[in-house]
């Protein structure tokens, strides 16, 4: 899929600035230092140089070490799709849409002002997921349900199992430690053809993430060897919140989240040098009347492009970030504005992957039917409206306007034909019309009109099926770990 | 020429219009007249083509652009063919109107855009173009003898000029001859009902709907 390029991105952060945010950073890893909970990882890390506190399972990490890591990490990273349509590059300014992620509950519309809340179940998830490898501007798949109907125990693969069943398109999932990880990992290498092959063609990504502040968790560990093992892109995360796991000043957050990313990208070099290794913030926002952890706050948006910049600029890497979110419980106009301020403010910074975009409600704790396919229009409307400006002797369009002159009008033009379908967005559910023609079609309001169309995806909507051999490989791999 | 020739050609001219390209559909229909083809045929083949376009803008795929050039295609080929067609095989049309939009008034994307969507419903269609004198519609009604009158205005100065033609057509003498529908931005369905319009169209479709039931055309499904 054609990611498309922000040509002129939003630069928030002189460079100089971004020279203090780095330098602050490495002090915090130098001096502050970052917690290992596995001692495998503190071994490697002494290895290396690090100074390590066995006891406090703290390492102190020299800049050198970050630095090499910095430079072993690629450039370019390419996450490909189970049907190669899908392949993504992310680099420089190119941007993509992911989708939402471990909902644990589904908002669903009952028609007027209508809503009920009820836990997010397997069959939502599989709706989700055909649902969303249908929509045109996700590029790349998160669970959007953590299903509650199911053993908890060995979750990540029953997820791992739907997603390559039902979505075509590239997955990027969390993992339960390193056993999850491989498990995982196994998985999608039998739907390629052997980890030779998915080494070549990644269908699956994997974030570890960290707990702010500073700590790595056995478990997010795990995945990060893992990854680094079986050279799966890790998408090493941090989820700091302003004022709360971290400063509440904006740059205070930019340092630490970038000493925690940091932090992970050195020992997944350590462990091996060149992995393909992507970073991931989510920065959100403690309400500080409520002590509620908000996304939908225009801070988010204005994180994200900031550090898109950094990432992008200082360190030479993608950068996936957060967007199209919002804290609103129900698809209401609070949820419009708050999904498409971060969306935009994001994706004019360049954030390459911008996830959890699609279909959230209530932070990131509800998923909505109607909310995806809303979603799907406002990022729609976002990239179409950063896209370069087409400035020749045929758009400039002299020709045109000599033809057509004073009083006349261009809607009978050939220019308007040849361009009108490139140059405008096509608003797929948006209501457009008279309000007589909207009366006379049932006056629906956007919620039933989104409804319907999530309707006529799941009627219509086909994946290519795996092999049978295939699914029964992957159900007993996912058995196995429920069982375990 | 063959039938199945024949048949090939109609189909290349009725798909033609959908390349949107003047020249083409001409070239087309003028290798088909050469070859000895039935200027009616040719007229069935357009209709037909331009009816399609007609149905897959309702659908969404064609937007108002591509119909709009199409219809105006449509009524270049029909200005050559019309003089080969003898006077009782013209009545293949669904219908007759006249259109135009009224005096002082200078707007005609609407007017286009209702002309083109009739003409894509099989209507035949006289447009009388913008700033039409009251006296103009009168003389049309005369020569053309239509089966609908449809006036359009954006101004809200100039609606009133809608009720002068109305007027003007009952002391003429032809109301009984003719429908009148109205429409544009400052018109409504009250209004069309005080100034003593038949129908009112609130939008392009809702105007090629009122004009069927106002001849008792039933829509095809």
């Amino acid at each position: 899929m054609n990611g498309i390029t922000v040509s002129k991105p939003l630069r928030l952060l002189d460079n100089d600035e971004m020279q203090r945010i780095h330098e602050t950073s490495i002090q915090v890893l130098s001096k502050v230092g970052v917690v290992y909970e596995a001692e495998w990882a503190l071994n490697i890390l002494k290895e290396a140089g690090c100074e390590v506190d066995y006891k406090k399972q703290i390492a102190k990490i020299p800049e050198e070490l970050v630095k090499d890591a910095i430079n072993k990490s690629q450039r370019i990273i390419k996450l490909c799709g189970r049907n190669r349509k899908y392949d993504l590059t992310l680099e420089g300014t190119k941007v993509y849409f992911a989708g939402g992620a471990n909902a644990v509950k589904v908002i669903e519309y009952k028609g007027g002002d209508n809503f009920i809340s009820r836990p997010a179940t397997l069959d939502d998830l599989i709706k989700l997921t055909i649902i969303t490898d249908a929509l045109e501007n996700i590029h790349c798949y998160l669970s959007p349900v953590y299903p509650q109907d199911v053993i908890q125990k060995g979750v990540d693969c029953v997820k791992c199992e739907i997603a390559l069943n039902y979505t075509e398109k590239h997955f990027y999932h969390d993992a339960e430690g390193y056993e999850g990880a491989l498990n995982q990992i196994k998985m999608a290498s039998i739907v390629v053809g052997g980890e030779d092959k998915l080494r070549k063609r990644p269908i699956i990504s994997l974030a570890p993430c960290i707990t702010s502040p500073l700590v790595w968790s056995e478990n997010a560990l795990g995945v990060i060897k893992a990854c680094a093992e079986k050279n799966v892109p890790a998408i090493i995360s941090s989820e700091p919140i302003l004022g709360a796991t971290a400063p509440v000043t904006m740059a205070g957050l930019l340092v630490q989240q970038c000493a925690e990313v940091l932090s992970g990208l050195t020992l997944s070099h350590l462990i091996n040098p060149g992995t393909p290794t992507l970073i991931c913030t989510l920065p959100s926002v403690m309400d500080m009347h409520t002590a509620s952890i908000t996304l939908g706050s225009i801070e988010t948006g204005v994180m994200c492009a900031a550090s898109a910049q950094l990432f992008r600029e200082f360190y030479g890497m993608p950068y996936v970030g957060v967007g199209a979110v919002s804290d609103s419980k129900i698809p209401d106009q609070q949820a419009g504005y708050e999904k498409a301020l971060t969306a935009l403010y994001g994706i004019l910074g360049g954030v390459n992957l911008m996830h959890l975009a699609s279909g959230m409600l209530e932070f990131l704790l509800g998923v909505s039917y109607e909310q995806l396919i809303i979603d799907n229009e406002i990022l729609g409307m976002v990239l179409h409206g950063i896209k370069k400006l087409e400035i020749n002797d045929e758009t400039l369009a002299f020709d045109v306007i000599q033809k057509v002159g004073p009083r006349g009008q261009f809607l009978e033009q050939k220019h308007t034909i040849k361009y009108m379908r490139k140059q405008l967005y096509l608003s797929k559910i948006s209501d457009k019309q008279s309000r007589e023609i909207w009366e006379k079609k049932g006056a629906k309001n956007i919620l039933t009109r989104a409804k319907e169309k999530a309707e006529e995806i799941l009627k219509t909507h086909k994946i290519e099926p795996l092999d049978e051999d295939i699914k029964r490989m992957l159900r007993n791999i996912r058995e196995a770990a429920q069982k375990g | 020429m063959e039938e199945k020739i024949r048949n090939d050609l109609k189909e290349k001219i009725a798909e033609s219009l959908l390349e949107y390209n003047e020249e083409v559909t001409i070239n087309l229909i003028k290798n088909a007249l050469k070859n000895g083809m039935d200027a009616l045929e040719i007229v069935d083949a357009l209709s037909k083509g331009l009816r399609k376009i007609g149905d897959m803008f309702g659908s969404g795929e064609v937007f108002l652009p591509e119909l709009m050039m199409a219809a105006s295609i449509m009524k270049t080929c029909m200005d050559i063919l019309t003089p080969l067609l003898s006077e009782s095989k013209t009545s293949t049309m669904l219908g007759r109107i006249v259109i135009g939009t009224v005096k002082g008034d200078i707007h005609d994307i609407g007017k286009n855009i209702v002309r083109s969507l009739l003409q894509a419903n099989g209507f035949e269609v006289i447009d009388l173009g913008v700033d039409v004198d009251p006296e103009k519609f009168i003389e049309a009604i005369k020569n053309y003898k239509p089966d609908i009158l449809a006036m359009s205005a954006l101004l809200t100065t100039t609606i009133n000029e809608m009720h002068k033609v109305i007027r003007k057509v009952e002391e003429s003498g032809l109301r009984k001859n003719v429908k009148i529908i109205i429409g544009g931005a400052p018109t409504s369905e009250e209004y069309a009902k005080k100034i003593g319009a038949d129908a009112w169209g609130s939008d392009a479709n809702d105007a090629v709907y009122k004009v069927k039931m106002l001849l008792g055309i039933r829509e095809e499904k």
